[in-house]
């Protein structure tokens, strides 16, 4: 077997679980390889040595699938944080929302709740304590929306999309 | 590790890459590699499996596209630089601009000619 398919198996077995992302790494580095070698045979080194240099340039398999899991993981993670803030603001706001429908149905649209206190309906002390906790949901849930917002925001201006959003500003 | 002449490269590979693709135009990984190395004059030092992780971030950030390229007889994916990409490329060369001043007004006047 060449250095080259021994590097390509070696490298296959490191890209287990990377689906698509480490197919097409395979490809590449197989292109990569037979380029790099047949170059060097050009240069007139002698066919297994010309592998040798190749595969030696690429770095080793297990370096290159990490490097490759890392630039993957990251953007997997990142997703993932964004989603979950996104949902928990949504989540947030929601039960603000819900638990203010609920103060209002049981305050003013229960049959005699604004006559005269019926089975059902709040007392002052259940209305204010619905009431403020509807509210801090609410503001929690607007609060990390808002967040999310700005981080979003400010990680295109700092990270490397930084310059095409400085020069929209402009 | 990825090194330049005993400095870390981290950090500046996406800045290389870019420039590597604005001036040479549509290049597939290896050409990339090759002229990188070329234009540095063999100065950096770099596992060359390290470029295609780095390229498929680029991508996904949208500062570079890619397709296969099925003419040649292997299939090989050809990278480019997106209007996004070199509007970045210019942020990140005014950035290392303004830090190479602020080194070589720190280092000494003599600096410069030093390097040529």
């Amino acid at each position: 077997m060449s250095e080259i398919e021994w590097y390509l198996d070696e490298f296959f077995d490191q890209l287990v679980g990377t689906g698509v992302a480490g197919r097409r790494a395979l490809i590449e580095a197989e292109y990569h390889l037979r380029a790099a070698a047949a170059d060097a045979m050009a240069r007139g080194l002698p066919e297994d040595t010309a592998e040798h240099e190749a595969v030696s340039r690429f770095g080793p398999p297990a370096l290159v699938a990490r490097k490759l899991r890392s630039a993957q993981g990251a953007g997997l993670l990142n997703r993932a944080v964004s989603m979950a803030w996104l949902l928990a603001g949504l989540a947030g706001c929601g039960l603000g929302v819900a638990y203010l429908v609920a103060a209002w149905w049981h305050t003013w649209q229960t049959t005699d709740c604004y006559l005269a206190l019926a089975p059902g309906c709040y007392t002052s002390g259940m209305l204010v304590t619905r009431i403020t906790t509807a509210t801090t949901f609410a503001v929690a849930g607007a609060a990390l929306l808002l967040g999310r917002w700005l981080a979003v925001r400010y990680a295109a201006l700092t990270s490397s999309r930084r310059g095409l959003a400085l020069r929209s500003r402009r | 590790m990825l090194r330049l002449i005993g400095m870390d490269l981290r950090g500046h590979l996406d800045l290389l890459l870019l420039a590597t693709l604005r001036d040479g135009g549509p290049a597939h990984g290896y050409a990339i590699i090759a002229s990188l190395r070329e234009r540095s004059l063999g100065a950096f030092d770099l596992p060359e499996g390290t470029v295609y992780p780095a390229l498929h971030r680029l991508e996904r950030e949208g500062l570079v596209g890619s397709e296969w390229d099925a003419s040649a007889a292997r299939r090989r994916r050809v990278y480019r630089l997106t209007p996004a990409g070199a509007s970045v490329l210019a942020a990140k060369r005014r950035d290392w601009r303004d830090f190479a001043r602020g080194m070589r007004a720190v280092l000494g006047p003599g600096l410069a000619e030093e390097f040529g």
